[in-house]
């Protein structure tokens, strides 16, 4: 080693850095130079000096300048600042603390920043236009959750109906499904004919009260014919046959317009029908006959003779 | 004492002002050279840390050690804006010794240790700013080289030879001053 690389290397050599080899080399060069002892001599004086002055005293007032300089503003942490901003803009920040927040507000960007930036996204807030609620989305909350919407009185009892009609109309169908067969019909259309011609034959005013009131004198007559053997049997006989005769006819035209229409109705939809009677193939000509067989039959059993 | 410090209490900042002043005001003086200026720039650098306070972490380093290089950066980072020039010194030795503290050591210690602090900071201030702040970092704030290869982000190479460099630099110096 020559003078020019220890002296490359000597502050490591006086730190103690270097490597044992390097520090070996290093050690035999200054066993024979007096001048690289020198200069390690004054580099280590130096280090010393340097350790020695490392501390320089400041000024007496230096402490209390710096006190100063962080009023009680500036030692409120950005953290503190920002647990305080929501009471600040609810306006609960006792005055003591409103103080500190604004000292710390004035002395620190980012605060400011932070303020300002929320300030004015709660202005832009204010300011924009509520959204338009659809029209319908009322009807739709209260139907969803009461299950029927709150309404001006005067369609209250159209909406009532209306509940009550689709809570039953369900039911009211099968009942209705019962009533609607052929023997169904012909029932109900039979007992409308029954009272229409007592209306129209008996009664002398079409109502049932008239049926009452002339039944009443027609039998008291009968009584009182009996009684005095004035009225013969066989004319008794004779008027309620042709009264019967005339129910007859009115429940047969009745019947025969009932099971027409059954016909009209079933014939779209003779895919339907039940197997046997497909696999008989009648005729029309034939089923015709057989109705005007059923036709007859209620008419007869119910005819009062 | 941090959290105290950050729950306002004035005390416990107060503590800290004194306790670590002087050693930030120290370094503030060598980059700067000048008291007023350390003075200034000391000033600057607590206000700094008090508002950036609750950003220290108890378990990343002892607090000592999270001003000091809160400081050291600061220091440097104004010292670059300055250009790397130390201002003009304007300090004489009786202008310094009217704010000099009567500690336990005696007169005597004081006076030759601020005789030769004057000296030093003579010879530091003739170096080149690179080799002036390799210096400062290692034989006054006593650094390792990891840690001012950190802090100038510079490679471990370049400060190992600045140090070198510096340090022969400054003992040539010291000799002309017959201080050494």
């Amino acid at each position: 080693m020559n003078c020019e690389q220890f002296q490359d290397i000597v502050g490591e050599y006086a730190d103690g850095t270097l490597t044992l080899p390097a520090r070996a080399r290093s050690a035999e060069h200054l066993m024979t130079c007096a001048a690289c002892r020198r200069l390690l001599a004054d580099v280590r004086a130096t280090m010393a000096a340097c350790r020695r002055a490392a501390l320089v005293e400041p000024p007496d007032d230096l402490v209390s300048r710096i006190l100063r300089a962080t009023p009680a503003g500036s030692m409120m942490s950005c953290a503190v600042f920002d647990e305080l901003i929501l009471d600040y803009f609810e306006g609960y920040i006792p005055a003591g603390d409103y103080h500190v927040f604004e000292e710390h507000f004035q002395a620190c960007p980012r605060c400011q920043r932070l303020l300002t930036s929320i300030r004015l996204a709660r202005q832009l807030c204010h300011e924009a236009r509520a959204v338009p609620v659809p029209e319908d989305l009322q009807r739709r909350i209260m139907r969803a959750t009461v299950g029927i919407e709150r309404i001006p009185a005067h369609r209250k009892w159209r909406a009532i109906v209306r509940r009550w009609w689709r809570e039953r109309r369900a039911k009211i169908a099968r009942t209705i499904g019962l009533i609607v067969t052929p023997e169904g019909v012909t029932a109900v259309l039979l007992s409308l004919a029954t009272v229409g011609f007592l209306l129209v034959e008996v009664s002398d005013d079409m109502t049932l009260r008239g049926i009452y009131r002339q039944a009443r004198l027609k039998i008291e007559r009968v009584v009182a014919h009996s009684r005095s053997g004035a009225l013969e049997e066989r004319v008794i006989v004779s008027e309620l046959r042709g009264m019967a005769s005339r129910l007859n006819g009115v429940l047969q035209l009745g019947a025969n317009l009932l099971v027409g229409s059954a016909d009209r109705s079933r014939q779209p939809s003779s895919g339907a029908l039940s197997g046997p009677e497909k696999k008989r193939g009648r005729s029309p000509r034939h089923r015709d006959a057989e109705l005007q067989t059923r036709r007859g039959s209620p008419a007869s059993r119910r005819a009062p003779q | 004492m941090v959290r105290q410090c950050l729950a306002g209490d004035e005390a416990a900042w107060e503590e800290i002002v004194k306790q670590y002043s002087r050693r930030i005001y120290s370094l503030a003086y060598r980059f700067v050279g000048t008291h007023e200026a350390a003075e200034d720039l000391t000033q600057e650098v607590f206000l700094r840390i008090y508002r950036t306070l609750d950003q220290y972490d108890p378990q990343a380093g002892s607090l000592s050690n999270w001003l000091m290089r809160v400081a050291r950066n600061l220091i440097i980072d104004d010292w670059r804006k300055r250009g790397r020039t130390p201002t003009e010194a304007s300090d004489t030795l009786e202008a310094h010794a009217y704010h000099l503290k009567s500690r336990t050591e005696s007169p005597q210690r004081l006076v030759e240790r601020r005789e030769l602090s004057e000296q030093i900071q003579a010879a530091i201030d003739k170096l080149s700013p690179e080799l002036r702040t390799c210096i400062i970092l290692r034989d006054l704030e006593e650094l390792s080289y990891q840690e001012i290869v950190d802090l100038l982000k510079i490679p471990e190479g370049t400060v190992k030879s600045r140090i070198n460099r510096g340090r022969i630099e400054l003992a040539k110096i010291l000799r002309r001053m017959k201080v050494i």
